[in-house]
């Protein structure tokens, strides 16, 4: 096991074609999912990926699990380089890396038991004998804070909560290192939220995972994340350690994110007062020149739609990607 | 609920598992119980296979021994008639239900293996195989099934096997059409990444996470193809390309009978009934899987 990150990214880049003509299909563009982006993740950290719909955090994880191949740039997993991985590898690969998926009502198959499902990865890699399978699934339940009961139960006869519980203990079958969190909450109720979400915490602590956790609800990823990361169509903007970054966002697209979570006090929100971030996501297929953020930006100033800024050390372990962000910002 | 013991992640997830229900082969049965149309389905296609099985044993008269008066009306002797060269209709039905439900039968499970085979290969992989799988079943497509049938039995002769090879390779395109749509939206569900992720071969990931969910809208193409196949043998026996002209098939009767209708109504009406009978009885019987195998549908009604 190599000393650096245990997940490093650069310069990923992951552009779909966009193709016209029924007969000589010619590529007419390409949506820009995910634009040239960096982070790496320590081993036993949380690390958190936030942006609104479409800003391409899904298609990072994606491209993390293998279920894409990026067109650009490099993953580098432990040390080894996984972006083009030769398919013989890639099984070695998916046992260590593994991900709980958002919906629990859509990623368990409805036609399997929960011992089929938890137990595929099993008969899959070989990793037991077939008659060890139910002992290895009802451990793995157990670890998950599911009864013995459910294993033969199929998807529809359990809960949202239930459900999710599943997919987590799937995903740790093969002991992985590194768990891809795709909006692994969202989906589910606020009070059945926290208790994944503290299952996920005590599973990192016990196994020594990492995570990576994808989501757009910035209080979840406050609580759970060491490290953050801000997307903003394709790139990310801001970066930093968790805490100050939520405490002290930079960038004006973190700063306006910030501004719109509701607090939970009625008597605070009502006089609360804060500019919603006017205007839609532009197309990633035709982003605006310069900083991508600049038709809703607050602070744009014209120059901002020429020079397309670079990340810059704005702080104690955080970055940022806009001019507006540096200590002679005051003045401005 | 209370032999539960606690775990230390939580206990509220513990509690509100339902207790199992029936075994999936009970709760088949108790729904078929309840439906009455497949009841009536289940019981006359029983009838009608046990009629084919054992058809030298029960029919009255030799179906092919012309010695009775012909076009006589349904009687005692002969309770559906006789034909015009006098053999006994009885009789013939109940031999004609050999061919047609081997011709059903067997045509069906050759379509349906050739055709999910390339529409779930098609809408799997997708890109060029995609592309020529489906310019050939839209090329099929564009002529009706009956007449590719006619084409194929015209050009390699009439026979058992023909007419079967003819039939089920007329119908591939349905079951190729109907695999691939379920395909398509099944693969983009999040349980096929997640079986990617996990590792499962893209084998393994079309006939256990794929196929299954995919087998009500097929199961429901399959009884009505089976259906269709018994039309089809009897369309190409009324056209003369049937099995030998001396094997009575409901078809064959049909055809013949159309000629006496207005001196002779039995000679073509109880051939058509018996194809309307199973043909509908099919079709009860199909729709009642179907609406078993959703799921979901299932868990509402529970």
């Amino acid at each position: 096991m190599s000393s650096g990150p245990l997940l490093q990214v650069d310069n990923l880049q992951m552009h779909f074609p966009v193709t016209a003509g029924m007969v000589f299909r010619r590529q007419v563009g390409a949506v820009r999912a995910v634009d040239g982006v960096d982070f790496h993740i320590e081993k036993g950290e949380t690390f958190g990926l936030v942006g609104e719909s479409g800003c391409g955090k899904t298609t990072i994880g994606r491209c993390i699990l293998k279920l894409e191949e990026p067109t650009g740039g490099s993953i580098r997993f432990d040390g080894d380089e996984v972006a083009h991985l030769p398919s013989t590898e890639v099984k070695a690969y998916r046992r260590r890396v593994q991900a709980v998926f958002q919906d629990p009502y859509s990623s368990l198959n409805p036609r399997m038991t929960v011992e089929e499902i938890v137990g595929e990865p099993f008969l899959v890699h070989k990793a037991c004998a077939r008659d060890e399978i139910p002992g290895r699934v009802r451990d793995l339940l157990s670890l998950c804070g599911l009864p013995g009961r459910v294993q033969d139960r199929y998807p529809h006869e359990m809960s949202g909560g239930q459900r999710q519980r599943v997919g987590i203990a799937r995903a740790l079958a093969l002991r992985p290192d590194f768990l891809v969190c795709d909006e692994a909450v969202s989906a589910l109720d606020v009070s059945i939220q926290a208790q994944i979400i503290r299952l996920l915490e005590d599973l990192r602590e016990e196994l020594g995972l990492t995570y990576l956790f994808i989501a757009h609800d910035l209080s979840v990823v406050r609580h759970i994340c060491h490290r953050v990361a801000v997307m903003y169509l394709g790139k990310i903007v801001e970066i930093g350690e968790s805490e100050s970054l939520f405490a002290d966002p930079k960038h004006p697209y973190t700063q306006a994110l910030l501004e719109a979570v509701p607090v939970p006090d009625p008597a605070v929100e009502k006089d609360r007062q804060f500019e919603p971030i006017k205007g839609e996501v532009p197309s990633p297929m035709n982003p605006p020149g310069g900083c991508a953020f600049h038709p809703r930006c607050p602070k744009a100033m014209p120059s901002c739609s020429d020079l397309t800024p670079a990340m810059e050390t704005v702080g104690p372990d955080r970055r940022a990607a806009c001019p507006h962000t540096g200590p002679t910002q005051a003045a401005a | 609920m209370t032999e539960v013991s606690a775990s230390p992640v939580d206990v509220v997830s513990q509690q509100d598992v339902p207790p199992r229900r029936m075994s999936a082969k009970k709760r088949f049965l108790n729904a078929l119980w309840q439906d009455k149309k497949a009841m009536v389905g289940v019981v006359v296609l029983t009838v009608f296979v046990l009629a084919a099985i054992f058809a030298p044993l029960i029919t009255p008269y030799d179906p092919n021994d012309m010695e009775y008066d012909f076009m006589a009306a349904p009687s005692l002797a002969h309770p559906l008639g006789t034909d015009d060269l006098g053999r006994d209709l009885l009789s013939r039905i109940i031999q004609g239900a050999q061919i047609s439900i081997f011709v059903g039968v067997s045509t069906v499970v050759l379509s349906l293996i050739a055709g999910l085979t390339l529409g779930i290969l098609a809408g799997y992989f997708g890109g060029w195989l995609d592309n020529v799988i489906m310019r050939y079943i839209d090329l099929q497509w564009a002529f009706p099934n009956i007449l590719i049938a006619v084409y194929l039995v015209a050009v390699f002769g009439t026979g058992l096997a023909n007419i079967i090879a003819a039939l089920a390779l007329a119908y591939i395109d349905d079951f190729a059409r109907v695999a691939r749509g379920m395909v398509l939206s099944i693969k983009e569900e999040q349980y096929v990444a997640a079986a990617r992720t996990v590792g499962v071969s893209d084998f393994r990931i079309m006939w256990r996470h794929i196929l299954p969910n995919a087998a009500a809208p097929i199961i429901v193409q399959a009884t009505v193809s089976v259906s269709y196949a018994i039309l089809g043998e009897a369309t190409l026996s009324f056209l003369g390309l049937g099995v030998e002209a001396d094997t009575p098939t409901w078809g064959l009767m049909l055809s013949e009978g159309r000629s006496f209708i207005s001196r002779a109504w039995w000679i073509g009406v109880f051939p058509g009934l018996a194809i309307m009978l199973v043909v509908l009885s099919i079709n009860f019987v199909g729709d009642a899987l179907r609406d078993f195998l959703d799921v979901r549908e299932t868990q509402d009604k529970a």
